[in-house]
């Protein structure tokens, strides 16, 4: 294997570790760097587009021996984005730079295409907030069973709830709870017995519940174009039903630590992301 | 069923709504305004999305619509009771949510617009579209910016990200504080010379307008003493093709395209607006791009 792999992680983050880990075990001739999100904030930048669109970026990283430039893959685990340099400036001041350099981010992994793992969302982040009800019907379509999701801005406006389901109002009402409180269906937690997680890395699916739904894992993860998904299933009055999805999985079993890195090698290795 | 949801005295909803009313098109317009009088239940997990939202004496079932044109501004700080801005914002936060996955047109949805919020990411898209781009370079090292500086000799720079800016030339006045970029990198492009014009893309169909101006960002001539004269002109036919594929490439039904025509007659694309303040440019031109609105949520594509 050659390239350079740059692992993006907050220090926090146990499951980037492990899979940066296992990637300086494992690599040959290749180059594992971990960025961490603060540094970016205090780099030396140069990106380029030229009038073709072509771009060019040249990072230096604080303490760096040399510029990152050619970039093979990168793990992107990012969640936010630290401005250290404005700490110390007005809150006006350092909304203005956190979104400068959030969009700085994301032309730059933008830049990289296929080769960031996985994609950039609107600020070039790993799209943490992902899994939300815009999903549903897109699992639904790869054929995973989805909870019933309604959504009210008013409780009131809500026909009673069937089994298995609960009416969870808005923690931002200030007052006590009324009919005219936000609220919406969720499965009932006392009702949920938790049945597992499915790992998807590219061709790769893994967990105890993969033969039963790693084809729908699968093609979830292709639908929507992100190829490291972590999906969490849960039996509710007796079938299968997909409770969450999560852009940055925990990676905390050496099944899921081992399929992540072969993943990232693939991508390094010019074989791109699987389609 | 149009749904229309924005605020009536924003410009180009009042636009539209009174082509909406010229046709006799069945529509509503949910008032950002008013949104503490107004409702919305969604089963985001049903195929149709079936729901309801219920306002100003309406009570339209989501599955009656036929179309949505959203052009959502901030909401108004003028609510200070805590619980009218918590069902204001929900009914906000509901609406975008059904804007993502409403299986129906939406003009436009909320993600189509990501690309906005970051310029140099978009102009990445733009140049992929077939339009040449300026050169551009966002840096945090000044004696960059100068070599730059002089390969160009002149430059402009603007903000990286969606806040809005206004684009300034980077003249003598700027080159003593060049060291500022240090702490936060900064964009900067090849001055383009050459005719602005801005076109919009409504469907298929689309509308150019030249911009006659002696200052570098238009938009705000009237701050600068200066004055803007638009015209309605056509644009070259590859040109326009150019534009269309750019707006379907970035999930766009209707956008705000800004060209610059060099006096090689060659097109430079600077960037795409996802939410453009078209009124302005029908009321200068004539352009009848509110009736191609119309058109387009009544189910035309144009051309």
């Amino acid at each position: 294997m050659t390239g350079r792999i740059i692992v993006l992680a907050h220090a926090h983050d146990a499951g980037a570790a492990a899979v940066a880990a296992a990637l300086a075990r494992r690599a040959g001739r290749a180059i594992v760097d971990v960025v961490r999100p603060e540094a970016l904030g205090v780099a030396r930048w140069s990106h380029h587009v030229d009038p073709g669109g072509h771009v060019t970026t040249r990072l230096t990283l604080p303490r760096a021996a040399s510029p990152i430039e050619r970039v093979d893959c990168v793990l992107n685990r990012l969640q936010y984005l630290p401005t250290p340099r404005f700490h110390r400036a007005s809150l006006k001041n350092r909304d203005f730079a956190a979104a400068e350099l959030s969009a700085l981010v994301m032309s730059w992994l933008g830049s990289l295409g296929r080769r960031v793992v996985n994609p950039v969302a609107s600020h070039g982040m790993s799209a943490t907030a992902s899994w939300s009800r815009r999903w549903l019907p897109a699992a639904a379509a790869c054929g995973l069973r989805v909870p019933r999701s309604v959504v009210a801005t008013a409780s009131r406006l809500l026909a009673p709830v069937g089994p298995g389901e609960r009416v969870r109002r808005s923690a931002a009402w200030p007052y006590p709870v009324d009919g005219r409180a936000p609220a919406e269906v969720v499965p009932d937690e006392t009702q949920m017995i938790a049945a597992g997680m499915v790992l998807v890395a590219g061709v790769q699916v893994v967990g105890a519940l993969a033969p039963r739904v790693g084809a729908g894992c699968a093609a979830l993860a292709r639908t929507t174009g992100y190829p490291l998904l972590e999906l969490r299933f849960a039996e509710i009055l007796g079938a299968l039903t997909l409770v969450s999805v999560e852009t940055l999985p925990a990676l905390d079993t050496p099944a899921a630590v081992a399929a992540a890195t072969d993943l990232i090698e693939t991508v390094a290795a010019g074989g791109g992301i699987p389609a | 069923m149009i749904v229309i949801y924005g605020r009536a005295d924003d410009p180009p909803i009042a636009r539209l709504l009174d082509a909406v009313r010229d046709v006799m098109l069945e529509h509503v317009l949910l008032d950002q305004r008013e949104l503490e009088h107004s409702d919305m239940v969604v089963d985001f997990s049903s195929p149709a999305r079936r729901g309801r939202i219920v306002f100003a004496g309406a009570d339209v079932p989501l599955e009656t619509v036929d179309a949505i044109y959203a052009r959502p501004l901030g909401l108004p700080a003028r609510w200070r009771d805590p619980l009218v801005r918590v069902r204001a914002q929900a009914v906000h936060d509901a609406v975008l949510e059904w804007l993502e996955v409403a299986p129906t047109l939406v003009v436009n949805r909320p993600s189509s617009m990501d690309s906005n919020s970051s310029k140099p990411w978009q102009t990445q898209l733009i140049a992929a579209s077939g339009f040449l781009v300026p050169e551009t370079l966002v840096t945090s090292d000044p004696d960059e910016v100068r070599d730059f500086l002089a390969r160009h000799g002149r430059l402009i720079f603007k903000s990286v990200s969606g806040v809005r800016s206004i684009v300034q030339e980077l003249d003598a006045s700027f080159h003593g504080r060049l060291d500022r970029v240090k702490a936060l990198p900064t964009q900067f492009q090849a001055y383009v010379s050459g005719v602005d014009v801005r076109v919009h893309v409504v469907g298929d169909w689309t509308f150019a307008a030249e911009v006659r101006s002696s200052v570098i960002d238009y938009r705000y001539a009237a701050r600068a003493g200066a004055e803007v004269g638009l015209e309605d002109i056509q644009i070259p036919d590859a040109v326009r093709d150019r534009c269309t594929a750019l707006a379907r490439r970035l999930d766009l039904v209707f956008c705000g395209i800004d060209l610059r025509r060099r006096p090689d007659g060659e097109y430079v694309c600077f960037e795409v607006n996802p939410m453009p303040a078209y009124s302005y440019y029908e009321a200068e031109t004539g352009q009848p791009i509110s009736r191609a609105l119309v058109s387009l949520l009544s189910g035309k594509r144009g051309r």
